[in-house]
């Protein structure tokens, strides 16, 4: 968990998008990338495989400057949604600050929305963190697909912690930014003050 | 009392590596000391993603060891040739352990720089044990009652 470094006035927050497999976590990293100033990113680190499939983490670090007098950085990171890296996503959760859970919209994958918001609990739980206790925001991602639930069955079906949600594009960019100001504004509400 | 950063500022020096590219992170992912040689080199983003990747590498094979059965609390990794490199070590501070790595490049002897870096990671650990612990809390955070103007524009300052 992050704190507030009242000696270099700094602020250094990591956030995790969390989902299902194939679900457009990676793309709304790349989106956030494109759509940032060069001065305010660093490189976006993609660990993939072969065929472009993340395999451990992306990683964006981002700085978006003096918020109340401190230096603001973010640290975006996704998961591997692919079931089989459960370590990998068990790592990458360890110090995490807020979560997106980018879950895909389309009917068929209701089922895997469900798993993966359900080893993310398990997961936080195993690292000694409450999922209830955690900033945390829904985005309803591939709203531009056909064949997709309405958003009041992915609300009951799985924000039943009544948290922000959003509809999204992610390879438009409709909602990125959203999701990314909803989580951060939690994130630095919820920060512990220290140092 | 001396911060951790003057404290591994000082067994750096000692040991004669104060100069070189060093970086102290916690397993979180947090930079708890940078040389000056590394921020001279490296932009912030830079160091913070090289952060990241060190952390990662040093906990994948934190997992690859226990899924192969051994266990050590004395591993280290390198990823070297004969002249430049990366070597990672474990360091354990007031009970708390952090990840230190060394890097370096066109260097005439490799075998020493490290064996001084272990040094100094050995120097750090025997100093008095007084710092590092988390001063308390400050009660009022500075985000408290953050708006969403406040959020909507620094991230449209940054958006292109």
């Amino acid at each position: 968990m992050s704190f507030v470094n009242y000696q270099t006035k700094e602020v250094n927050c990591k956030i995790v998008y969390y989902g299902p497999g194939l679900g457009g976590k990676t793309t709304n990293l790349q989106f956030i990338y494109q759509k940032t100033s060069g001065d305010n990113k660093g490189k976006l680190i993609s660990i993939n495989s072969e065929n472009e499939r993340t395999l451990f983490f992306d990683f964006l670090p981002l700085e978006i400057g003096n918020i109340r007098g401190f230096q603001t950085r973010f640290h975006l990171y996704t998961v591997p949604g692919q079931i089989f890296y459960e370590a990998s996503r068990k790592l990458v959760l360890r110090g995490v600050d807020g979560l997106v859970f980018v879950a895909d919209s389309q009917v068929e994958k209701m089922e895997s929305n469900l798993e993966s918001l359900k080893s993310l609990d398990k997961n936080l739980l195993d690292l000694g963190y409450e999922l209830e206790k955690m900033p945390l925001v829904f985005q309803w991602n591939k709203r531009d697909l056909p064949n997709i639930s309405p958003v009041e069955d992915m609300e009951r079906q799985l924000n039943k912690l009544d948290r922000p949600s959003f509809s999204a594009s992610a390879l438009t960019g409709e909602g990125v930014f959203e999701t990314l100001k909803a989580i951060s504004k939690q994130v630095l509400l919820n920060l512990k003050t220290g140092f | 009392m001396k911060s951790l950063a003057e404290k591994m500022q000082y067994s750096l020096e000692k040991c004669k590596i104060a100069d070189q590219k060093l970086l102290i992170v916690s397993p979180d992912g947090h930079v708890i000391f940078k040389s000056s040689k590394i921020e001279e080199a490296c932009k912030s983003t830079l160091i913070q993603s090289m952060t990241v990747l060190l952390v990662g590498t040093w906990r994948a094979a934190q997992e690859l060891g226990s899924l192969s059965f051994f266990e050590s609390d004395n591993f280290k990794l390198t990823y070297s040739d004969s002249k430049s490199g990366l070597v990672v070590e474990n360091l354990n501070f007031q009970s708390k352990d952090y990840i230190a790595a060394l890097i370096y490049d066109s260097e005439i002897n490799p075998a020493k720089l490290r064996n001084q870096f272990k040094q100094a990671l050995e120097v750090l650990t025997t100093l008095d044990v007084e710092v590092l612990q988390m001063p308390e809390a400050k009660k009022e955070s500075p985000f408290s009652n953050l708006s969403d103007d406040e959020i909507n524009f620094a991230f449209d300052a940054i958006r292109i």
